[in-house]
């Protein structure tokens, strides 16, 4: 391979964390939607998540994200989800992760954030509060 | 009403999940695969189901989660940006990866060896990263679906004691989601 001087500094200005991406969908099927602003867009590989969506399923609806600290997860139908925060850094790959599943059933198997700190991935629900600590798990809020 | 499972973990190890009340306090913990807690504001009843109960139960869900991300790593000669020629072979399987995958995404991060202060690895395992993504984009990979990082010498793919030269730390890996 050739060393290529500017075509790196351009691959370092892109790795800047200017980016609102915090993870991508991977599977979607039936109806399944991200709500932003107000706006329910549609799903299909490849859309980009970011903090602060819901993601909403139908009765037929299925959704897989895969979020950059390499945690997935899979929501079934009937499923509510809000990704409330998400700090991610890439060099120490520690942050916080906090999400609210208002209804519906997820499965989740956690990632580096989960990995690095025993305390930084919480999945909230209505009552309840779920740290999740390297694990693959699979949460249902009625 | 909520209700947490855990299952299996891919590495043999279940891990564990804490549950707590609205307020924070912890109600309970749950660390052995099969186990379920059934939760309701300020009360936990745990159950423990065989472990591949789990995976038969939910079936479906665990269908729906997406590929695990698979590494590929990518090795230089000492002191330069350059790859090993073993290296420069993986890239096309690289490719062939990111086709095989709806949505798919990267992460390129270099790491280096001990050898050097830490600071100036964290810039050359950047350096480093960059390099192989310039390589990447100049072979038509989609730049919009790539991050790129720079770990210094935080995680070494060998153990060794500080200023070690490590052709095994110097490297590349190619994450693709």
């Amino acid at each position: 391979m050739r060393v290529i001087g500017t075509g790196a500094v351009l691959a370092i200005a892109l790795a800047q964390p200017a980016w609102a991406d915090i993870g991508r969908i991977k599977l979607a099927s039936g109806t399944a939607s991200i709500e932003r602003d107000g706006k329910l867009l549609p799903l299909k590989p490849g859309f980009v998540i970011e903090t602060g969506d819901t993601l909403v399923t139908g009765a037929r609806g299925k959704a897989g994200v895969t979020f950059i600290d390499n945690t997935r997860l899979s929501a079934g139908p009937g499923t509510r989800m809000t990704f409330r925060s998400f700090d991610y850094n890439d060099t120490t790959q520690k942050g916080r992760f906090v999400s609210f599943l208002r209804k519906g059933a997820v499965a989740i198997i956690s990632g580096r954030i989960a990995r690095n700190d025993p305390q930084a991935m919480r999945v909230e629900t209505p009552k309840n509060i779920y740290v999740i600590r390297r694990a693959r798990v699979v949460l249902n809020v009625k | 009403m909520s209700q947490v499972a855990l299952g299996p973990g891919e590495d043999g190890d279940a891990g564990s999940v804490a549950v707590l009340n609205a307020a924070g306090t912890e109600l309970a913990v749950i660390d052995k695969a099969g186990a379920v807690a059934n939760v309701s504001g300020g009360s936990a009843s745990i159950k423990v189901m065989d472990s591949a109960a789990f995976d038969a139960k939910y079936a479906d869900l665990l269908a729906g989660l997406p590929t695990p991300p698979r590494t590929f790593v990518l090795y230089f000669k000492e002191n330069s940006v350059e790859p090993t020629e073993e290296s420069q072979a993986l890239m096309a399987e690289i490719f062939a990866e990111i086709k095989k995958r709806a949505g798919a995404d990267l992460e390129i991060t270099g790491h280096t060896d001990t050898v050097g202060p830490e600071d100036v690895n964290d810039a050359f395992s950047l350096r480093r990263a960059a390099e192989v993504t310039s390589y990447l984009f100049s072979q038509g990979l989609d730049k919009t679906i790539v991050r790129i990082a720079g770990r210094g010498e935080r995680e070494l793919r060998e153990q060794t004691p500080d200023e070690t030269p490590s052709a095994i730390n110097r490297r590349v890996e190619v994450i693709v989601r």
